[in-house]
């Protein structure tokens, strides 16, 4: 349903994405690694069209979206859950959650059942985004791409500097919403979250895809693992 | 966390002055009140009053400037410029329709409209390319729009006639005051609450809000914030009309009016913090009392005094009253 054929994109003059080719199937789980620089949050941007590919295509659900402003993109049924969460400081959690609400094609989500999945967040509706912890802005940033009921969710290193009891917490919902069908497209430096989610995985170095497989193939190639994401 | 010892050096190392910063913003407004009561007190009411009616016009002024550069990050050294065409359509549309309300409902439209066809035509341009390039296309659009209105309108002084329902004085027990500027205080006062209403209260006020912490994460949700800025632009322009509008009958229509009101707006816009509509609510009272009261009291310092205003405030506060420190 995403097709990525052959992206190049730049900051500025710095060449960062060097002909990145990658796809996301119907209800399938897919992973992004390597190490730092490796482009995976540049990819990530490119598809939401902050970054626009300078050459190269990206298309989603047969609709063709290089080029295309962010709003028409997410509008197609893209949810972004950025690196650093980008939650709202100044809107309340339950601003940041009804500014983003849409009746997607995704799953029917609505304040509601976003409360309901997220107790903490209904506990903490009338905080304002400054005032939650990390896990908490996790979850917040979590369930305001799900509120524009999207068909495929961008997750940018959801579990970032987060306590290990928080990241199992996201790596449930992770779990949960996989188990619903939702297709992810999963950037992730914590390999064991990584690897216990995705379906299939690539591996980026230098701006380019330099590994495709199953998380047991992965696991399998060691040099892989110490050339290309340090462990 | 800081341990008591590093806090104590920080502290050291520090000019006095920076603990005024640590006082909380109510105790800001506390003193302000304050001092307001203190000079009503010494006898000027009317001169409080006087102050509040300007207060209110810089507040309509501030409040669409701080809006446009919290969220736009856009510097527009025009915004005097739409204040100036609402006053001058205005007079026009009171002579020939002799109806100063109706005039009060088209002028701020009609500049609200021009502002929104600028942005799309010219300003869109520039908003991606840095204050500098902002800032000498907004003055360049200034001088055209004063030079425009020297054209038209001539350059002698012209003044709006008071609406018939609003001549005359009014009692308040304690003084009698002109209706109109008190109609002025009170526009200021509606005009702040429905602000403050559609801000805090409404999804699209959660929308501009969401857009001065992050724009690109707007648009990353589905949300066309290039459209929802044009139209907070146009708000904005349609606001300094409306305020030129009101500001007509009880000030004078003359050339430079663009500029000076300008300043004030951006010396009220800076004292309460680029973005917030409280910020600017608080420093326009605090800036229009300070500048009525400098100029009844020492006359030949009463520009300074704002300056005044304001430096003690970028010294204490740098990002302003209201302001938000930029990460």
């Amino acid at each position: 349903m995403l097709e990525l054929s052959d992206v190049h994109a730049y900051y500025g003059e710095s060449h960062i994405l060097n002909g990145v080719t990658l796809r996301v199937g119907a209800g399938e789980a897919v992973g992004l690694l390597g190490r730092n620089g490796a482009g995976k949050t540049t990819t990530i941007k490119s598809i939401i069209g902050f970054i626009p590919p300078r050459r190269g295509s990206i298309v989603f659900n047969g609709k063709n979206l290089t080029g295309r402003p962010p709003h028409e993109i997410a509008r197609g049924g893209i949810g972004l859950v950025p690196q650093g969460r980008g939650v709202f400081r100044s809107l309340t959690v339950r601003e940041n959650l009804t500014m983003a609400a849409r009746a997607g094609k995704g799953n029917g989500w609505t304040l509601d059942r976003a409360f309901q999945r997220f107790p903490r967040l209904g506990e903490r509706q009338k905080n304002y985004g400054d005032q939650l912890s990390g896990g908490e802005q996790q979850m917040l940033a979590v369930a305001r791409a799900l509120m524009t009921n999207p068909t495929l969710l961008l997750m940018d290193e959801p579990s970032e500097g987060l306590a290990p009891m928080v990241v199992r917490e996201i790596g449930a919902i992770l779990a949960e919403l996989k188990q619903e069908g939702v297709p992810l497209l999963l950037v992730e430096q914590n390999l064991l979250l990584a690897l216990d989610i995705v379906d299939r995985l690539y591996v980026m170095n230098k701006g380019t895809v330099v590994f495709e497989g199953t998380p047991r193939s992965l696991l399998a190639n060691e040099t892989l693992h110490r050339q290309y994401l340090g462990v | 966390m800081s341990s008591p010892s590093a806090t104590g050096e920080l502290a050291a190392r520090q000019p006095w002055w920076h603990a005024l910063g640590r006082v909380p913003v109510v105790a800001w407004i506390l003193v302000g009140t304050a001092a307001v009561v203190v000079a009503a007190a010494a006898g000027n009411p009317i001169q409080v009053l006087n102050g509040l009616a300007f207060s209110m016009l810089l507040f309509l002024l501030a409040a669409g400037l701080t809006i446009i550069f919290g969220m736009m990050d856009f510097m527009n050294l025009a915004h005097g410029s739409f204040y100036m065409l609402g006053a001058y359509l205005a007079f026009t549309l009171v002579e020939q329709t002799k109806s100063f309300w109706l005039s009060m409902l088209i002028a701020p439209l009609a500049v609200g409209t021009l502002a929104y066809a600028l942005d799309a035509a010219v300003l869109r341009r520039v908003h991606r390319r840095g204050h500098l390039d902002q800032v000498l296309l907004t003055f360049g659009l200034a001088l055209i729009v004063a030079d425009l209105v020297r054209w038209i309108w001539g350059g002698s002084i012209l003044g709006v006639p008071v609406p018939d329902e609003l001549r005359g004085a009014q009692s308040l027990g304690f003084t009698i005051y002109p209706k109109y500027r008190l109609f002025v205080i009170a526009m200021g006062l509606v005009v702040g609450g429905v602000l403050w209403y559609g801000q805090t209260r409404t999804r699209i006020g959660a929308i501009v809000r969401a857009g001065v912490d992050d724009k690109e994460m707007v648009a990353g949700l589905g949300i066309n914030i290039t459209r929802v800025s044009s139209l907070v632009f146009a708000g904005g322009a349609a606001l300094a009309g409306f305020a030129g509008v009101i500001a007509g009958p009880f000030l004078s229509l003359q050339p430079g009016m663009d500029f000076d009101t300008l300043i004030y707006s951006l010396i009220v816009v800076v004292v309460g913090g680029l973005g917030t509509l409280r910020g600017s609510f608080v420093a326009a009272i605090l800036v229009g009392l300070a500048d009525t009261f400098g100029k009844v009291l020492v006359p030949e310092f009463s520009l300074m005094i704002i300056f005044a205003v304001m430096a003690l405030v970028l010294l204490t506060r740098p990002s302003g009253l209201f302001g938000r420190a930029h990460a």
